[in-house]
């Protein structure tokens, strides 16, 4: 084809005019004279195509794509060389015609596959949700197509994520609960890194009860929250989570890991807004039982205690403290960390050395630690000393302390009393 | 700036517009000559609907000034991209256009 012909084309598109358009591509012995221009030019049927959708010339882009170079064009090549073009324009109505353009469940799937891979996403239309429903195709259906099936492997989790973000920004919260079950993203570590915190900003009534669902199956769990690098920022939308989506009957049954995952985030106002959401639908009781069950508890007690000690809340304050009390007064067997560092312990004693109760934790420690290891990790003699107060005898203690300094004022303060 | 326009040897993929950098040359911009014809025969019904528009009687000279002044850059822009395509066709279409545009210029 000349490139008068091509000029014609252009014109024809330009002006949609498909007798323009047939005289541009007559008088030639091939019957593909668009192919002819493809192979000749090294462009893509699909640009003519695009230049279509962008002219809004509908007469030309249906006559054009009905010709025989792209009606026996096999799937594979219309979609991998020349689909992409209609994708860059991002218009429904070429989208929809192509996918009609082969109406067949394979290559359904073909279309799907092309269409979710990641370059070939970013230029789909955003509404291509909707044109998919209307061709017949709604979302809850979607499962019956292998194409979807895949985004069960983590590899294509990125690709529903991508999709459930795109359902997200045209607020087809349906759709994307869809997906979102479907495809089980919710095991997934990194789901609510992918989906930018989406859930949580749209989050309506029907994916708060979904969620509840997902939570209480064990099929969403708490943890997964941590992948998102929660900030300060974020914690806004923790605290949405905990009093929108987790229930009463759901905090009852979770509540140890809820908990736990609060301790273990060790954010104050995270911990703060947690602990505040579990109190306003649980019970004090079971709080303090969640809390004792929970893994590690004293530890994870003693980690938090002393990031809610400024400004927090009464009632959380006295909700840890009796846990930690309970916890001790039970004798419960629990294992620390052996390998708590001396300025964990520091910590762990700084926040409430004044504290009568301070003496209660001081023997639960060295009655779990050996008194060597425990003596030795300990820098402050006023632990040692509260140690002796509490009646652990100081010859126990003395042969264990490294630090002549705090050796020798040991003995001079003891000696002839106590020793 | 040379308006030649210079034949490399072909490469194994299509070249989209974009920027384009040969080796450790300094990379400069490329843009396709369909896509050019292409955004040209949109521009072109565009200049036609505003030629449509310069005939109504009720315009005003200030607004035809405006139009005439847009659609002239319009043009401007596309004489220097189409310079790319040898063939004249697209240039003649130019001049026509350009000419039809200035006979509506009002009179100062």
């Amino acid at each position: 084809m000349s490139d008068r012909h091509n000029k014609l084309l252009f014109d024809a598109i330009g002006y949609n005019s498909l007798e323009m358009t047939k005289k541009s591509l007559c008088g030639h012995d091939t019957t593909d004279p668009l192919l002819l221009t493809y192979e000749r030019k090294g462009g893509h049927v699909g640009s003519y195509l695009s230049f279509c959708v962008k002219a809004e010339a509908w007469i030309v882009f249906d006559y054009l794509i009905s010709l025989p170079c792209i009606k026996h064009m096999t799937p594979e090549v219309f979609y991998k060389e020349h689909a992409i073009w209609l994708f860059h324009a991002r218009s429904d109505r070429a989208i929809e015609t192509v996918f009609l353009l082969e109406k067949s469940p394979l290559n359904i799937e073909m279309f799907y596959n092309y269409l979710f891979d990641a370059e070939v996403f970013q230029r789909a239309s955003a509404n291509l949700v909707t044109v998919l429903s209307k061709l017949g195709y709604p979302s809850h259906e979607w499962h019956k197509h292998k194409w979807l099936k895949n985004f069960k492997r983590p590899t294509h989790s990125s690709q529903s994520a991508r999709l459930i973000n795109v359902c997200f920004y045209y607020k087809q919260y349906d759709d994307a609960l869809n997906i979102m079950m479907l495809s089980k993203i919710m095991r997934d570590k990194n789901f609510t890194k992918m989906c930018e915190h989406n859930i949580f900003s749209f989050a309506n009534k029907t994916l708060c009860d979904q969620m509840q669902l997902a939570f209480k199956s064990g099929e969403l769990k708490l943890d997964y929250l941590d992948a998102a690098k929660l900030s300060e920022r974020d914690s806004k939308q923790v605290l949405y989570f905990l009093q929108n989506v987790i229930s009463y009957q759901e905090l009852e049954y979770n509540i140890n890991d809820l908990t736990a995952y609060a301790c273990h985030r060790l954010d104050k106002k995270l911990l703060h807004e947690a602990f505040t959401a579990i109190l306003t639908k649980v019970s004090y009781k079971i709080v303090i039982n969640s809390l004792i069950n929970m893994r590690d508890p004293l530890l994870k007690i003693n980690n938090a205690l002393p990031y809610l000690s400024d400004n927090m809340e009464d009632r959380v304050y006295c909700l840890l403290y009796d846990a930690q009390q309970t916890l001790y007064n039970k004798q419960v067997k629990i294992r620390l960390h052996p390998k708590l560092s001396a300025l964990e312990v520091d910590s762990i004693f700084n926040w409430q050395h004044s504290d009568p109760q301070f003496t209660a934790l001081l023997r639960y420690f060295y009655h779990h630690y050996a008194p060597s290891v425990f003596v030795n990790k300990i820098s402050d003699i006023r632990y040692i000393k509260t140690l002796i107060h509490i009646g652990v005898s100081p010859m126990d203690i003395i042969p264990y302390i490294n630090n002549k300094e705090n050796c020798a004022e040991i003995l001079s303060t003891y000696n002839g009393s106590t020793v | 700036m040379s308006t030649e326009t210079k034949i490399l040897p072909g490469m194994p993929k299509r070249v989209e517009t974009g920027p384009i950098q040969f080796g450790e040359d300094w990379p400069g911009s490329f843009e396709r000559g369909d896509n050019v014809a292409g955004g040209f025969s949109i521009a072109v019904m565009a200049l036609h609907q505003a030629i449509t528009t310069l005939n109504k009687e009720t315009l005003s000279d200030s607004a035809k000034e405006t139009i005439i002044g847009m659609a002239m850059m319009m043009i401007n822009d596309y004489e220097g991209r189409l310079q790319c395509l040898s063939d004249a066709f697209w240039r003649k279409d130019l001049a026509e256009l350009k000419a039809k545009l200035l006979l509506h210029k009002p009179v100062s």
